[in-house]
């Protein structure tokens, strides 16, 4: 069994330079999508079936003093995913280290992931039947490497470890970074069921468009939890019970027309 | 009394065509979809050439689906008001009827209340199918299109989906049985089939209605 | 920098930036444009170090600062005049330090004057000034005369108080727009912790007073002490990964490699260059014609340095001003390296106006640029144009081997990883193809002018090896008939007896391929590195580092020591290498004194006077050689502030002199305030490489940064009713262009004398070719050049913007 292993985003020391979206895209060989500008610096505002990692801006002016703030967005890598949940034929899987993984062998595009997911990040290739997500670079990860996004990140915002001591990390820089941004959190440690890209956020997770409590959507439990499981069990009920009628009508049928010589019912 | 080759028309040509047209494709939809409600039934997906296939058959199915009675809606409003109009006028009659169906279901001699075009069960049938197909449909579209609706919206449809497709397939379990091969249908397939049922049945079976269509002759 | 400090470089290096206690970065978006140095300014931050940023607009860069200041763009000299005033009123200069290394106690020529504006010595027609009253008292040895105190009238130190005297925190905002709390604020902030970092880039260096920006940067950090010490000193981050590389080896037309002045037709033989210039600059001129000109350079023929073509002083043109002497028919053929002019340069009509009256453009790069093919761009008339074009495909940099030198002048060795595309080659291959071409037809021509191609020393093998130039830019001595091992035997050695193509490299092949060296230790924790590649000079890491130790040559601060004066071994030690005239000269000899070596003073230049220092040493040559001339600022030895050729007020200083009085103007249109009310303020982005020519073919970046844009304000937005997303037309006096609008409080509007003023800003990497093309923003820009440094006010021109 492998430790649990986490990305620390520092979004203190992030400064928005968008090298993890191209280093994703060239380890990841994903081909260029054609954007534009939709506001501020940003060319692209969610993941796609190619885009995995893309930054995003959010500016508060506030007193007559300016926030500017950044983060990186990805697949969580959720320790409960509700992808893998809500995933009809057992095409996403957990590893011991954390990672949630699209099986693409499985994977038949189906989106129910992709509803389910508090954050919408794993996209169908509609074309291809065939969702995808970043995989935090399992490839690399499984051979001693850090994630391309981590080894690109030049501010040092990105950091990769285990799970136990990066959230050590994590916590010990947020005392820090309170200091100048009282609101500063850390966004994941617990969330869905503790989330493997953990983030220092300086400001209210609203004000980065995430939501504060992102849960395993309760329509996703009432489905797989209760529907599915027992739910059905009312349709081969039903089969039962008109196959125990086929025969009892029959029975009762022919013990009364040898008692009164007809029938109950006429025709 | 009504002799045994008298027959009155029971279903037009339209309520049919709504019947088997739905059933062909709910059927269908059934199949392609049922891969998807539990991995142990997977093997299903097989049969239209995998998943991605089933998908396809799946949609275009449910196209057919919703056009159908629609279509029929438009072309007969009469007939669907008529079945509305009988479905929702339950009374004690009907209550009698539900209550007595288990036993009757099961072959124990039972005293039937009069029933009216549909009986108590067949009036339950109706509601619980068509409230269970319209959401459906409603679902199904909106999991088809989830970019165009609000994601709770998109997320309560899965489980609303497969309830209504329980539901739905259950009704259909014995709506087949009951119409086809329980001791008492015989007549009612033929009605469904042929559009008209042998008067001796329907006075029987549906005597207010009897009355009403013959006027009592 | 080389008038301050005697060397034109970043003083200290980029792992250094992790020892600071407080940075101001001013004049650069480093997060965004040098993603390298933002990485070891976090180190420091994550330390507790505080970052003021200054800047006309909330950058990323401002995005992590402690302290933010929008500033009208152009202004800078104003607010660091005021921090001057400052440091000097409340007494927070290091009295030991200024009085030490830096000509404070100069006493200066008594007919220096600065009147409304103008220092004396100015010539109207040449808009030259004259360096004679510039000067200092000497004594009858040619030394400066010192002054007992800082208090002393004459004294250098007076003079830079009294002028900065005007620069109040008030009068800084009228001028800047930032509020004069906020100047205070940052007065006080930098100047509470020491050591102080100073970061500038093209943002200081793209006007009118780009020279006089830097000087104000080094008067600070000399007063404030911070010079040549761990965590201090001033670092100018280039524009590109070798341009520190491309400056060593003399791309600017007023040098040779190694800072050597370039010979001027008045110069007419190497005793004249040596009386000019001093032994200082006549040791390398030698050994670079040795170098250049092999056997056939001898003590009987000076060299060959009749073979150097020289230089003309009056028609010098930069890059700027050479499309408009092409135009002309100056110029009958450009080799283009690597240079896509047709975007880059400002007013950038005047480039596609030059090229077209050439006879041949020879385009080498790796795409087919915009200038490779500037006559497609719509509106040009192909069927009037003559010139003759050839592209030539060149290898991508992981195709070649060679060095580059970063910014922290760090020769870095690196060999080919990639086997060059098809017919695509390396540089180094497609000029030596053409040299040997060249020298084939030139056989047997008996023209002296055709001797510095006939004579030259020209043999890196069949396919050139770059290690070979590394080889001969190191140099050999012909007493061993070996590499010269170190900077030191170079500089020891008899003048005649070495070779060397650019001294300063001097030693890096000496003992192996020092450039390759790769090991990344650092013992010291200080970032030092020093057997990583090699720094020049001497593989020095951090500059002037003589001024990090006391009057006893010991540290002044234990926590970052560099060097100090080893007492027993009678020796300057340490981490790094000792920044020393003579390593065995102790503090308390003259020479154990100087940290700043390269000047002839020997300090750090508060006032740059014009000074040439001792009488002659052993020379070779007859005449009497001085030893060494001090590095000039052509507009005037204090820093005095002027606002930009286009600019939306008056000076308040010297309304008689509105603009530096010695700036080169290009353009020929200008706009005025009330028909262009607007400050443009131009910049790259992190996704763009400067014009563009590779990243705008590379489809994940253009996926970043797919377009060219106008960032406004909300205000100036609602003025000209328009909405983020909304195209813009933004037009000067020169021209105009049409991008998407960014609406944003990143930028606000601000006051200057008491006229409300927005300032717009817009990226500049565009142009009507590449897989993402775009307009080009030197549409509008302004052609006017910094009279020293040559660099074109890229950074403010009036503009005007409506909705299109």
């Amino acid at each position: 069994m492998t430790t649990r292993k986490m990305v620390f985003v520092d979004t203190s020391l992030c400064t928005g330079c968008k090298g993890c979206s191209v280093a994703c895209k060239a380890w990841n060989e994903l081909p260029a999508e054609k954007t534009k500008l939709i506001y501020g610096y940003i060319s692209q505002d969610s993941t796609t079936p190619t885009t995995w990692t893309y930054m995003s801006y959010h500016e508060k002016y506030e007193n007559g003093k300016m926030h500017f703030l950044m983060m990186k967005h990805q697949c969580y890598h959720c320790g409960d995913p509700a992808c893998m949940k809500a995933c009809p034929v057992g095409a996403i899987s957990q590893t011991d280290s954390g990672y949630v993984l699209i099986n693409q062998d499985k994977c038949i595009g189906c989106g129910y992931c992709v509803a389910n997911c508090p954050w919408g990040i794993p996209k169908t290739d509609e074309t291809k039947n065939k969702t995808y997500k970043c995989t935090g670079c399992i490839d690399r990860v499984e051979n001693g490497l850090k994630p391309a996004c981590v080894s690109t990140c030049q501010p040092g915002a990105l950091q990769f470890g285990d799970r136990e001591a990066m959230l050590q990390t994590a916590k010990a820089r947020l005392e820090e970074v309170k200091k100048s941004y009282p609101k500063a959190n850390l966004y994941g440690e617990n969330l869905m069921g503790g989330t493997t890209y953990v983030y220092l956020l300086l400001d209210e997770p609203e004000v980065y468009g995430l939501p504060a409590n992102p849960t395993v959507p309760s329509s996703l439990t009432f489905w797989k939890d209760i529907i599915q499981p027992y739910g059905g069990w009312l349709i081969p009920l039903a089969g039962a019970a008109a196959i125990g009628s086929f025969f009892s009508t029959r029975l009762i049928n022919a013990a009364s027309s040898k008692s009164k010589g007809g029938k109950t019912h006429g025709h | 009394m009504v002799t045994k080759k008298e027959r009155v028309l029971r279903f037009s040509g339209s309520a049919r065509f709504a019947h088997w047209g739905h059933t062909i494709t709910f059927l269908v939809l059934l199949i392609s979809g049922l891969a998807l409600f539990s991995p142990s039934l997977g093997f299903l997906a097989a049969i239209f050439g995998g998943y991605v296939s089933a998908g396809v058959v799946h949609r275009v199915m449910a196209v057919f689906y919703t056009i159908i009675p629609l279509a029929c809606l438009i072309a007969n409003p009469k007939g669907f008001v008529e079945w509305w109009k009988d479905v929702f006028s339950f009374g004690a009659d009907d209550i009698k009827f539900l209550m007595v169906f288990p036993l009757e279901f099961f072959g124990f001699p039972v005293k039937i209340p009069p029933q009216s075009k549909f009986n108590g069960g067949e009036k339950m049938n109706s509601v619980i199918t068509t409230t269970s197909c319209v959401l459906l449909a409603i679902s199904g579209y909106i999991m088809w299109f989830k970019e165009s609706f609000p994601i709770g919206l998109v997320q309560w449809s899965y489980p609303i989906h497969d309830i209504c497709m329980i539901l739905a397939t259950t009704m259909v379990c014995m709506h087949a049985y009951l119409g086809s091969f329980h001791p008492g249908s015989g007549e009612s397939f033929w009605g469904m089939w042929k559009g008209t049922v042998r008067a001796d049945w329907a006075a029987h079976h549906h005597a207010k209605w009897y009355e009403k269509v013959t006027g009592g002759k | 920098m080389s008038p301050s400090f005697g060397r034109g470089a970043m003083t200290n290096s980029w792992q250094d930036m992790q020892n600071s206690e407080v940075f101001l970065i001013a004049g650069s978006n480093c997060a965004e444009c040098h993603p390298i140095a933002w990485k070891w300014i976090n180190r420091a931050r994550l330390k507790g170090a505080k970052v003021i940023v200054v800047d006309p607009r909330f950058t990323r860069t401002a995005s992590k600062a402690d302290i933010f200041a929008q500033i009208r763009p152009g202004t800078d000299i104003a607010y660091l005049g005021a921090i001057i005033k400052y440091i000097i009123d409340n007494k927070l200069y290091d009295d030991y330090y200024v009085k030490t290394f830096t000509n404070a106690l100069y006493k200066i020529n008594k007919d220096f004057k600065f009147e409304d504006g103008m220092f004396s010595g100015f010539n109207s027609e040449t808009k030259k000034y004259s360096y004679s009253t510039w000067s200092y008292q000497l004594d009858a040895n040619n030394n400066p005369i010192k002054a007992d105190s800082l208090d002393d009238p004459d004294c250098a130190f007076t003079k830079l108080k009294e002028h900065f005297s005007r620069y109040t925190f008030e009068l800084a905002e009228q001028i800047t727009g930032i509020p004069a709390a906020k100047i205070k604020e940052i007065a006080e902030v930098f100047c509470s912790r020491r050591p102080g970092n100073i970061l500038y880039a093209l943002g200081m260096t793209q006007h009118t007073t780009a020279v006089q920006g830097i000087r104000c940067y080094a008067i600070i950090q000399l007063l404030l002490g911070n010079m040549g010490k761990a965590g201090g000193g001033i670092q100018a981050l280039r524009g590109e990964p070798n341009v520190q590389g491309s400056t060593d080896m003399a791309n600017l037309n007023a040098n040779l490699p190694g800072y050597i002045p370039y010979p001027t037709n008045a110069e007419k033989t190497l005793q004249h260059f040596a009386a000019k210039h001093g032994t200082a600059q006549y040791r390398p001129m030698v050994a670079i014609l040795k170098a250049w000109f092999g056997q056939n350079a001898t003590a009987a023929n000076d060299y060959g340095y009749d073979w150097l073509p020289k230089n003309n002083p009056a028609n010098m043109p930069t890059q700027t001003q050479f499309f408009g002497q092409m135009e002309k028919g100056q110029f009958k053929l450009l080799f283009n390296f690597g240079s896509n002019s047709t975007v880059s340069i400002p007013d950038r009509k005047i480039v596609a106006r030059g090229l077209s009256k050439l006879d041949m453009l020879v385009v080498t790069d790796i795409f087919e640029t915009e200038t490779a093919q500037f006559w497609r761009e719509p509106g040009m008339k192909p069927e009037d144009i003559q010139t003759e074009v050839i592209f030539l495909p060149a290898a991508f940099v992981y195709e070649k081997a060679g060095t580059m030198t970063n910014s922290s002048r760090l020769i870095q060795w690196k060999e080919a990883a990639l086997k060059p595309l098809n017919e695509s080659l390396p540089d180094l291959d497609i000029i030596d193809l053409i040299f040997k071409k060249i020298r084939e037809l030139y056989a047997g021509s008996t023209d002296p002018k055709d001797n510095a191609i006939l004579k030259a020393n020209w043999d890196y093998g069949k396919h050139a090896d770059p290690y070979k130039v590394l080889e001969e830019i190191n140099g050999y001595n012909d007493n061993t008939g070996k590499l010269i091992s170190s900077l030191a035997e170079y500089l020891n050695a008899p003048i005649g007896t070495v070779s060397t193509g650019c001294w300063i490299y001097a030693g890096v092949t000496g003992s192996g391929n020092l450039a390759n060296q790769r090991n990344n230790s650092d013992p010291t924790g200080l970032g030092l590195n020093k057997d990583y590649a090699y720094a020049w000079p001497g593989n020095i890491r951090v500059l002037y580092n003589r001024a990090s130790c006391d009057a006893n040559g010991q540290p002044v601060d234990e926590k970052r020591k560099l060097i100090w004066w080893d007492a027993a071994q009678g020796v300057w030690t340490g981490y790094d290498g000792p920044d020393v005239v003579d390593k065995t000269k102790g503090p308390d000899t003259p020479e154990g004194k100087v940290a700043f070596k390269q000047t002839p003073e020997g300090v750090g230049r508060l006032f740059t006077a014009s000074y040439t220092s001792g009488v002659p040493v052993a020379a070779t040559v007859e005449l009497p050689v001085p030893t060494r001339s001090a590095g000039m600022t052509v507009d005037g030895p204090l820093p005095e502030f002027y606002e930009p050729i286009e600019s939306p007020t008056a000076n308040i200083l010297h309304p008689n002199v509105q603009n530096n009085p010695c700036a080169k103007i290009i353009s020929t249109e200008f706009g005025s305030p009330e028909e262009y009310p607007h400050v443009l303020t131009t910049y790259g982005v992190v996704e763009h490489f400067c014009a563009g020519a590779i990243t705008r073919n590379i489809p994940w970046l253009n996926e970043i940064m797919p377009e060219p844009f106008a960032e406004i304000s909300k205000s100036l937005a609602k003025k000209i009713g328009v909405k983020e997303g909304d195209k813009v037309e933004v037009s000067s006096a020169r021209g105009k262009l049409t991008v998407r609008a960014i609406v944003t409080d990143r930028l606000q509007p601000y006051k200057v004398n008491g006229k409300e003023v927005e300032t717009i800003g817009m990226p500049w990497s565009w142009g009507f070719a590449s897989l993402s093309p775009g307009p080009s923003t030197n549409n509008v820009t302004m052609a006017a050049i910094d009279p020293g440094a040559g660099t074109p006010e890229y950074k403010c021109c009036l503009v005007n913007i409506r909705r299109a």
